[in-house]
Order: C-alpha cells, then structure tokens, then sequence
C-alpha cells in the first residue's frame, strides 16, 4: 500500500466528481483534488458518515429528477397517490442504488488511491461533547432567500401574507463539525470540502487541516 | 504476499457475521486451512460452515492495515451487491472511471455542494 498523506474528502467533493463535468457547477474544482491523488500528492480517507451522505444525496437527486420528470397537471392527491407507488418507489431506489454501486465500484477497487474508514474504528463520545463545545462558541449568519418553485426553480409570491422571501440561519453543523473530527480522529493530515461555510470553522481546534476549496476568483 | 481469492467461499457465508471474525485470525492459519478444505471436503457450502467453526474457536490474532482495510472494501462491496474482489486488486484507472460515472443520474445541471449543504442542515 503506497504511505501518502491521508486527505478525508467531503461528500461534495466525491458526488461532484462522480457527476461530471455537465452536471456539476464545480467539477473541475473536484477534479484537481483527483488529478493531485493521481500524482501521490495524497490518498482518499473516506468515511462511512461521508458514504452515508453520498448516498443519501443520490436518493435526493433521483427523487427530483422522477418528480421534474412528472407532467405539471398533478392535483397534490393525485402526486401523494403516485409517491406512495411501487413504481414511482423502484424508479428512485433503482436510480440512486445504481449510482451508488458504480462509486462503490470505483472506491474499492484501488487501495492507494481509496482509503475506506477501518471497521473496527471506534469513536469516543468526546467527539460529540467536543463537537457542541465548537458549535456553542460559534454562531453563522443570517441570510435572505426568496422563495422558489421546486419543480420549475421559478421565483413565487404567498397568495395570503405577500411575502416572497424569508430570512434563513446558515452556518456550519453537528454533520460540518462531525466530520471534522473523524477526520482528526483517522489522522487524516487534511479535511478537503468544497462547501464555503467550513471557512467559517475555528480551524485551530482540529490537528486536520482544514481547506476550503473554491473558486479562484472567489472572496 | 499470496492471499487466496476467497471469493467463492463467501459467497455461502454471510460477510457481516464472519468477515470480521474471518480477518482478526492468522493469514498463515488461513491459509492451511483453506487448501485443506479445498482439497478434502465438498460441497462448497460445507467448506464455509466448517470453517466458520473452526474460525469461534482459534485465538485472534493482530489484524495488519491490509487486512482491515480489504474488509472494510469487502463489507461495501457486499452491502450494495457486488461480487468479491481479490485482496491485491488495485485497478489503476479506478479514478478515471468514477469521473463522470454517474452523469445520467441527473439531466439538468446542479450545485451539489450547496444540495449536500441544504441537506445537512434539514438534519
């Protein structure tokens, strides 16, 4: 097994790349994490927190995909009728598991460049008691969005009160912050994630090199 | 190191019951065992039960990162349906091949970063 250096990628990383260039708006930042893993710059740490959430996503993404694919004159009786369907069930199972099983492909079939969590790996409760320790000190921001149509992305208006946005609390979470710390705890020297609100995270209370990877021209 | 592809033989035994057992034992310990069984007894489902007993009853011994990282691959592999691999398997064009692999699971284009994110914070 080739000694690189353990870099824990985060789920969004590993979807984007999986997703390709045409279906992902930043594949090519995901790319360069692997084409570094290529020339040994460092080995994938994946965790079984991360293949849950990849696999959780994928599911996500199949059910809005099956639901866009619906024609637009559904009553909501009519859709929970078609949710609760054995075919509208297998399409969304068969979707995700397969894509699921081609990543799963890929990440067992080479050692140097895959890295999975060991399965005896056990972890303490000082993660969570550390993990709401972090969370406690730190507070995010608040953020305006309006409101949009989820199967069109059109924006929309409240019939009733007249309201077309809302104010929203985002920072990093339990999830962000958990992450964090398994890959302190698999010693990985660095956590790799695409998601700009661990630029916020108190990076001096991780051994883990935390690195946030965003556009270039980004602030 | 030489480690025989057992692929066979699991596939009569459930994985999650014994890879952990099968991997805390011996590699030298295996090994006799298994071309003992092989050449001596058949069918192959008794080859499996036989040697899951023999495995309750041996002591455990140090699992090397090898070991422990070929089952963690074996148990995924398991958990989504797909066949055994050898525990030297290293395909090099691995990385090459997950690029893109799942393209058709969406025709339009997403920011899957921000949907994880949106994701983690319903939780």
């Amino acid at each position: 097994m080739i000694k690189s250096p353990l870099a824990y990628i985060d789920a969004n990383i590993l979807v984007s790349y999986a997703l390709g260039a045409e279906k992902d708006e930043r594949f090519h930042i995901a790319k360069k994490v692997f084409e570094d893993v290529l020339q040994g710059k460092y080995a994938v740490a994946l965790s079984h927190l991360v293949l849950s959430e990849t696999l959780h996503a994928l599911r996500n993404i199949a059910t809005k995909e099956v639901f866009k694919g619906i024609e637009n004159k559904y009553t909501q009786g009519e859709l929970i009728k078609l949710a609760n369907s054995s075919a509208f069930r297998k399409k969304v199972i068969d979707r995700s598991l397969e894509a699921f099983k081609t990543i799963i492909e890929c990440i067992t079939s080479n050692p140097d460049h895959f890295r999975i969590e060991p399965p005896e790996t056990h972890y303490s409760e000082k993660i969570f008691s550390e993990g709401l320790n972090i969370l406690s000190r730190n507070f995010g921001i608040f953020r305006v969005y309006r409101y949009r149509c989820r199967k069109c992305n059109s924006y929309l208006n409240c019939d009733k009160c007249g309201f077309n946005c809302e104010i929203a609390y985002k920072s990093i979470n339990a999830p962000d912050i958990t992450h964090a710390l398994i890959s302190d705890s698999i010693k990985c020297e660095y956590f790799l994630t695409m998601d700009k609100y661990f630029s916020k995270i108190p990076k001096e209370e991780f051994k883990t090199k935390i690195i946030v990877l965003q556009e270039k021209n980004a602030s | 190191m030489y480690f025989p592809d057992f692929s066979s033989t699991l596939e009569n035994l459930d994985l999650r019951k014994t890879g952990a057992s099968i991997l805390e034992k011996n590699l030298d310990f295996l090994r006799g065992i298994y071309k003992h069984f092989m050449e001596n007894i058949s069918p192959i489902t008794t080859t499996g039960l036989v040697l899951e007993t023999y495995l309750e009853h041996c002591t455990p011994k140090e699992i090397t990162p090898e070991m422990s990282e070929y089952l963690s691959r074996m148990t995924l592999r398991t958990l989504v349906g797909l066949p055994s691999i050898n525990i030297n398997t290293k395909k090099k064009d691995a990385i090459k091949k997950l690029e893109g692999s799942i393209s058709w699971i969406t025709k339009e284009k997403i920011d899957v970063t921000e949907f994880i994110r949106e994701m983690r914070e319903s939780e």
